[in-house]
């Protein structure tokens, strides 16, 4: 990645609190934060080290306590919520460790919210073919509860992509799967995002799955303790 | 967002609705089907009324009074040739059987009608044998009612009575023009020819006779025919004492009575409507608080709150038309059963129409009312954060106060405009609106401090199933307080009508006060008082109380002639007012009365009484003195048979008329009347077993008095109010109905949540009866609670109806507290139960499983 890529996702001096019972909790402290656009980001760290409330902050799904979030140059501060919710549409795509995909759509129908959202005209074809290239081509019409987990994952893998976004935001993507069901999500997950090209910031505990990355930032105790490229 | 794609998303959350969609629909239903209902039946009576309208009044047009009809009324018909006239007198009169020494034997008080030309001139009089009046009417012979012939013990051809003229009965009544207002609890109609009446000494000084014409236009004639022989009538000298009664004015629409009856049931009716929202919105409420995390996603993928509420509101949209359809063909197939039920509901029957604008009114209304209450849970969509894709915990985000106050106005807005459009009054809309929104705080209130208590409640010592019920009435999301507060709002009507009827029908039948009379002998004259006080003392007569009664009319007020105020525009309703003074008040016939002191049913309440000895004066009843714009200080002059006499008002008197004795609304100071020409009006308390006795002897020796027995007309009033009552109380019953939906949709919604907290109670040992027993604790309390608030309402609303409005004393029955209560409890626990009866069945397996197999 040359100096003159623009960033895509920029932190800078951002803390998050959070009240806890009596106490308040730093789940996120002073982070400063530069990825730019077309990079695939791996986020490590333990259980609690503030890896999900990272990638919240870059959505603009939270707000920082203290600093300032930018996506794609837009200052998420200055944004309210509606506004919000216009650039994620535009610009951002999910995968969650839980699917998150809506019971009452049909496979097809998960795939195709993006691109209805967008106003795409041949949004099923695309959907259809989304769907094919995760390998459920003959799935479309089922609905989340008649589909395995790794099936849901794939799901979403395509939702995910479906958009075209600038930036695809994973949480734990293998992280409900098994092994080999996990390693294949993960495959799916890179290839699609070498072929379409945008940026990858994928949360994760697994070393393994962060091989994969160019890059990775180890969290802890809400700091950056380590932020290593690979050569 | 395109609508296209809105309506896609709209369709696609439909989704699995069936649940939902039973009770929302269930809920809607019902109030949608009470309004189109009630709207429909007076929509068919109406519509009955008006295909029946020129046969009911038996004209087109009607002119009637209390005195001889102007000469040259008929000349204001001029520009119609070919209109057809046709003249009645009435009266009220004692018709009798005669003895055999030529005097009455049993009597019976009648209508009688003297009719001169072809009556009726629309519709039909058959008689029997056939004929009509014109066949059978002559100066010796009477047509009447054939229960007139079997209450005197008589036959057609017999020979009865009139005013102590003896008539054959020529025929007998089969179908005659319908009669309507107090004259039809008088007694049975009587039909003579004029020369006929004119043979009886009915038409004797002092007695109350009305006198009317009837007109028919010829064919082809408009209603601004009509309109402009009615402009025609007004500029006849005396007009200002002429009633004009135009056929399509008759019934609902026209009478006043009526239309506010039917706006009084469109009230009640709504209110189960709105108890139905109540359960929309309750719907709506769990609905997305069982939506967050899908809410969430949609959030994270870019739909805006606003677009998330509109998806959602759309999707409630199609739930709220399918319950306003199926609610509206159930209203619609009501008045055919309620013609069924009550065939007498319209003159003529209740023609088979389809009320078209009864369905347009509970379609809009339902769809209305029911996305309006979605609204204000809808607004929780702000709430959701995004982040609980990620986070659980994550924190709701900011209330949208500024959506949620907008919403609540559009609520109230609606309730107030769907008030108004029942009752078309916009003081009824506006107490409705206060009315509810103040019941439904304290059911509210009393919801909080069930739940308050509940969760504070010390349940160690308690049974576990109760306390394990008790408990969980507190836990979040129960809907304790939206049932609470529908099944309070349903047993509040249901117990208010019933307390209502009872108490009126109560107070009329049985609770006249000790020694009130029971019967009452109206135009006696001077002479006559001997004979009659003697008849009463030999019938065993107690109370007996008499006065002088001296007809007259207002011929100044202030020195104003009577005419300045009351405008000549004959086709005025009853009641009209002109210059802010009762029309009807200032030029009917007036009945003045003279006593040294009041008696112990009346009270000054303004000025003093014979206060001033430089003049003759007058006591008037407070409100009659409203009607007729007069206060302390004014003076009235009565024209008496041509004689002027001028009296100041020096006095206001509150009347309590509910002690059925001697009243008049004018009070003449004792020798003011002098030796004006006048009757006596007797009253006295006569055991029930004398009666008939003393009404036979009176009418054999005094044909001219009328004797007015009290009961038959206390009960035919009392049986009138009965049939109300319980078309009001069938309308409540909707309420509750609806009441209970919400509470079993409630539990039914919350029932699904609580699959796995059956599931562990199982597993851990509790029975499926123990489960039972806890759901029902949990129901029955909500409903008690519900019922006891309710009812508490129903008394204070009751109370504050028969003590202000009836002014009828009455009791406070505790006793319906603990009562409704109860019912209550019992109909939610079973309503809740039957809900919830599948979730009941889980097995234990699914507390780990955490879905079923």
């Amino acid at each position: 990645m040359s100096p003159e890529t623009p960033l895509c996702i920029e932190f800078r001096g951002v803390t998050k609190r959070m009240p806890s019972g009596t106490r308040t909790l730093t789940i996120l402290d002073a982070v400063d934060l530069a990825i730019p656009a077309g990079s695939f980001v791996a986020v490590l760290g333990p259980s609690g080290s503030g890896k999900s409330t990272l990638l919240g902050l870059m959505a603009g799904l939270d707000r920082p306590t203290e600093g300032g979030v930018f996506l794609d140059g837009h200052a998420l501060g200055d944004l309210d919520e509606d506004e919000l919710a216009m650039l994620r549409r535009r610009r951002v795509g999910f995968v969650f460790q839980d699917f998150q995909l809506l019971g009452n759509l049909t496979a097809l129908e998960n795939v195709l919210l993006p691109l209805e959202l967008a106003g795409v005209r041949d949004a099923s074809a695309r959907g259809e073919d989304l769907l094919a290239r995760v390998g459920l081509r003959e799935r479309v019409d089922h609905y989340p509860s008649q589909l395995s987990g790794g099936e849901q994952q794939r799901v979403a893998l395509a939702r995910a992509f479906a958009g075209r976004p600038a930036v695809l935001l994973a949480d734990e993507p293998t992280g409900n799967l098994d092994g080999a069901t996990g390693r294949a999500a993960l495959d799916l997950l890179v290839e699609l995002r070498k072929s379409e090209g945008m940026t990858l910031v994928l949360v994760t505990h697994d070393p393994l799955v962060a091989e994969r990355a160019d890059r990775r930032i180890h969290l802890a105790d809400g700091r950056i303790v380590r932020d290593e490229t690979s050569a | 967002m395109k609508p296209s794609v809105a309506l896609k998303w709209v369709l696609r959350e439909s989704r699995g609705a069936r649940g939902r969609m039973l009770y929302f629909v269930a809920c809607l239903a019902v109030g949608v089907a009470a309004v189109v209902g009630t709207a429909g039946i007076a929509e068919s009576v109406a519509q009955g009324f008006r295909e029946h309208s020129r046969e009911i009044l038996g004209a087109d047009l009607s002119v009637s009074a209390h005195r001889p009809l102007p000469a040259d009324l008929g000349a204001a018909f001029s520009p119609w040739p070919g209109t057809e006239r046709a003249d009645l007198t009435e009266t009220a009169s004692m018709i009798a059987a005669p003895g055999a020494a030529g005097g009455a034997t049993r009597s019976q008080l009648a209508q009688v009608h003297a009719v001169t030309g072809r009556y009726p001139l629309f519709g039909e009089l058959t008689t029997d044998p056939p004929g009509g009046l014109g066949v059978h009417l002559a100066a010796d012979s009477v047509v009447v009612a054939p229960e007139l012939l079997e209450s005197l013990g008589l036959v057609r051809g017999d020979d009865l009575l009139v005013g102590g003229t003896r008539f054959r009965v020529a025929a007998t009544v089969v179908r005659a023009p319908p009669r309507f207002g107090f004259a039809s609890f008088l007694g049975p109609p009587v039909y003579v020819s004029a020369d006929g009446l004119a043979r009886t000494r009915l038409l004797g000084f002092g007695t109350r006779v009305r006198h009317r014409a009837l007109f028919a236009l010829p064919a082809g004639s408009t209603r601004e025919d009509l309109d402009a022989a009615v402009v025609r009538i007004g500029a006849v000298p005396g007009a200002q004492y002429l009633d004009v009664d135009l056929h399509h004015q008759v019934g609902p629409g026209g009478g006043q009575t009526t239309s506010r009856l039917e706006g009084f049931l469109g009230l009640v009716a709504l209110l189960s409507l709105v108890v139905g929202g109540i359960g929309v919105a309750q719907i709506a409420r769990t609905w997305i608080a069982g939506r967050t995390q899908a809410i969430a996603v949609m959030r994270c993928l870019g739909l805006r709150p606003a677009e998330i509420l509109a998806i959602s509101l759309g999707h409630l949209g199609l739930l709220a038309v399918a319950g306003s359809v199926v609610g509206t063909a159930i209203g619609c197939a009501m008045p055919p059963i309620a013609a069924w039920i009550a065939p007498d509901l319209a003159p003529g029957g209740m023609p088979a129409v389809f009320p078209v604008w009864a369905a347009v009114r509970g379609l809009v209304l339902g769809l209305g009312i029911a996305l309006v209450f979605s609204l204000p849970p809808l607004t929780a969509v702000w709430r959701v954060s995004p982040a609980l894709v990620l986070r659980a915990d994550a924190a709701p985000l900011p209330a949208p106060r500024g959506v949620l106050i907008a919403s609540i106005a559009l609520v109230v807005a609606t309730v107030l405009a769907a008030a108004w459009l029942q009752a078309r009054q916009p003081a009824w809309a506006l107490w409705f609106t206060a009315g509810f929104a103040a019941l439904a705080a304290l059911l509210w209130g009393a919801s909080r401090v069930l739940v308050w208590g509940a969760a504070r409640l010390p349940r160690r010592r308690l049974n576990a199933y109760v306390a394990h019920g008790i408990a969980a009435l507190a836990r979040p999301g129960a809907g304790t307080t939206a049932a609470v507060v529908s099944l309070g709002l349903g047993a509040m009507v249901v117990v208010s009508m019933g307390l209502v009827e009872s108490r009126l029908r109560h107070g009329l039948l049985d609770l006249a006060p000790p020694g009130a009379p029971s019967v009452f002998l109206i135009d006696v004259q001077p002479g006559q008082w001997t004979g009659v006080d003697e008849a009463l003392r030999d019938a065993g007569a107690t109370n007996v109380d008499r006065v002088p009664v001296v007809t007259a009319r207002i011929a100044a007020i202030d020195g104003r002639p009577v005419e300045e105020f009351a405008e000549t525009g004959g086709a005025a309703a009853p009641g009209e007012r002109g210059q802010g003074r009762s029309r009807r008040s200032l030029t009917r016939e007036q009945r003045l009365t003279s006593r040294e002191a009041l008696t112990s049913d009346n009270r000054v309440v303004e000025g003093a009484l014979w206060s001033d000895p430089a003049r003759a004066e007058v006591s008037i009843e407070q409100r009659f003195a409203v009607q007729l714009g007069v206060k302390v200080g004014s003076t009235i002059t009565f024209d008496i048979q041509g004689v002027p006499l001028e009296l100041a008002v020096t006095s206001l008197r509150s009347v309590q008329w509910q002690s059925l004795s001697i009243n008049f609304f004018f009070l003449v100071e004792p020798g003011a009347l002098g030796d004006a020409p006048g009757l006596v009006l007797a009253s006295a308390r006569v055991p029930p077993e004398s009666e008939r006795a003393l009404r036979d002897r009176v009418t054999r020796d005094y044909p001219n008095v009328t004797v007015l027995q009290l009961g038959p007309v206390i009960a035919e009033v009392a049986a009138l109010i009965g049939r109300v009552a319980a078309g009001v109380s069938a309308l409540g019953t909707f309420c509750v109905v609806a009441g209970l939906l919400v509470l079993a949709g409630s539990a039914s919604a919350t029932m699904l949540r609580r699959r796995r907290e059956i599931a562990l109670l199982k597993t851990l040992g509790v029975t499926r009866g123990g489960v039972t027993a806890l759901l029902a604790v949990e129901y029955g309390l909500a409903g008690a609670v519900a019922g006891f608030v309710g009812a508490g309402g129903a008394l204070l609303l009751s109370w504050g109806f028969l003590t202000y409005v009836t002014e009828i004393d009455v009791d406070v029955p505790l006793v319906v507290l603990p009562l409704t209560a109860l019912a209550c409890a019992v109909a939610t626990a079973a309503s809740g139960l039957a809900a919830g009866a599948r979730t009941l069945a889980v097995r234990p397996i699914e507390s780990l499983r955490g879905r079923s197999s």
